[in-house]
């Protein structure tokens, strides 16, 4: 009388769905750089608008044209920290796992005050007194 | 009302950032659910912050027509 045939065991190791079931995880450090990238580009144009309502030789050398005024450098310059700080902070951060949650918040902090020094009662504020 | 000239040039970077979140993960977007949320909240905030622009401009448009 013959044994019935069985399985043979393999370790769950070695296994092919478990290498399937092994899932590469990215590191989120790239998400966090463009986060804190979006943040830094809004909080730079917010000092921008203050400091050109403030002084109006700042805000003159602000003006690359003509026909759009000071608003030209502005946005141009707040552009530039967005892109620059976005490519620091990736290559800083492109192989970490940093906590999202606090990455995330200290964005929304960033935006916060970059949508407070672009709101006109705001910013009017810093205006000299004529 | 300078807001709608200042407060439109935050959108961009909002919807960049939302683009880069989806582009980076990819189809493994939908079991990162902190990236997933994170990247729903910038696209709708750039959608909001287009909306105050364009409802500002037409306002002030509508007020002050340029001539």
């Amino acid at each position: 009388m013959s044994e019935p045939v069985r399985p043979a065991a393999t370790p769950p190791d070695t296994a092919p769905a478990a290498a399937a079931r092994v899932i590469r995880e990215r590191p989120n450090g790239p998400v966090a750089a463009v986060l804190l990238a979006t943040g830094i580009g809004s909080l730079v144009l917010a000092i921008l608008v203050v400091w050109a309502e403030a002084s109006e030789s700042f805000a003159d050398s602000l003006r690359y044209s003509d026909r759009v005024g000071p608003l030209s450098g502005k946005t141009i310059w707040a552009v530039v920290a967005f892109v620059v700080s976005w490519a620091g902070l990736h290559a800083v951060l492109r192989r970490r796992d940093v906590n999202l949650r606090t990455v995330w918040l200290i964005t929304l902090a960033l935006l916060a005050l970059g949508l407070l020094g672009t709101f006109s009662p705001f910013f009017e504020l810093f205006a000299p007194e004529e | 009302m300078e807001w709608k000239e200042h407060v439109a040039w935050i959108a961009p970077m909002l919807a960049t950032a939302a683009f880069f979140v989806a582009a980076y993960y990819g189809r493994d977007l939908i079991r990162h659910q902190p990236a997933r949320r994170i990247a729903m909240t910038l696209f709708v905030a750039a959608f909001a912050v287009a909306a105050i622009a364009g409802v500002l401009g037409a306002l002030i448009t509508k007020k002050a027509p340029v001539t």
